[in-house]
């Protein structure tokens, strides 16, 4: 009966371990957002579009409006999805970031001139591939 | 049972400057990760710059466009201070699971 109760009470503390074990694992993993498919995409279909768009602002902004409306839509579509995602406080505040002190102001620019210079251009471009290059590597550090 | 509760807690004791050496350690290694982040942050933001600053010089740009340019390197800055701290917190869940794992792995070893 001794022998019984002694292994009850090791069953008990092993179980009160693992429970402690799982409960902690998910403590945890709260602490920062887990691994997004879907912002994965949104980072990486942007960062393809956006410098190449960008580069076109040599020619003029009327013909390629309708594409820098569509980009821009899916720029606050990736905020917004970022926003909605819990302990994801940083990379959503890289979106709106990037959205309202980069994008938003280029085209602002592209659009009121018409054409912009080869050289502004393609710095402000350097600036953006950059800044989706470090939302991209918060996205990696995630944990799947 | 009370030498087993004697032994459980002797184990745990054992693990204290294991824990401490992991995260002291762990803090090491993100202190110098830092300061070479922000020296290599600095050192970008000063090129960017200077060259903003040649490029205006150089009339390449206008005055505007140099505004609008340092503006916006200060946004990139700000993302890339941000997915440093992102980063960061990831890390720092790995060390708070290793110390978890090692602890219970003692206990059971234990047990």
């Amino acid at each position: 009966m001794k022998t019984l109760l002694s292994s009850l009470k090791i069953n008990t503390l092993v179980l009160s371990l693992g429970l402690l074990f799982v409960g902690s694992m998910v403590t945890v993993s709260s602490c920062v957002a887990s691994f997004d498919a879907m912002s994965m995409e949104n980072v990486t279909s942007i960062s393809k579009k956006l410098p190449d768009l960008m580069g076109k602002a040599t020619e003029a902004y009327s013909k390629h409006e309708a594409d820098a409306t569509s980009l821009l839509n899916d720029i606050g579509k990736a905020a917004t999805h970022a926003a909605s995602l819990k302990k994801n406080k940083e990379v959503a505040e890289s979106w709106k970031i990037l959205q309202n002190d980069l994008v938003t102001p280029f085209f602002a620019r592209w659009k009121e001139k018409g054409k912009l210079d080869k050289d502004f251009i393609k710095e402000a471009a350097m600036q953006v591939s950059k800044s989706l290059d470090a939302i991209k590597k918060a996205e990696s550090a995630k944990k799947k | 049972m009370p030498g087993k509760g004697q032994e459980i807690q002797d184990a745990l004791d054992g693990l204290d400057n294991q824990i401490v050496d992991m995260v002291s350690n762990f803090v090491k290694r993100r202190r110098k990760h830092y300061e070479e982040a922000a020296a290599k942050l600095h050192a970008n933001l000063k090129k960017d710059a200077r060259r903003y600053a040649e490029m205006l010089s150089d009339k390449k740009i206008t005055k505007d466009d140099f505004e609008m340019l340092i503006q916006g390197r200060w946004a990139q800055l700000k993302i890339e201070l941000l997915s440093e701290v992102a980063v960061s917190k990831a890390k720092f869940e790995d060390i708070a699971l290793e110390v978890l794992k090692i602890t219970v792995k003692t206990l059971l070893v234990v047990i």
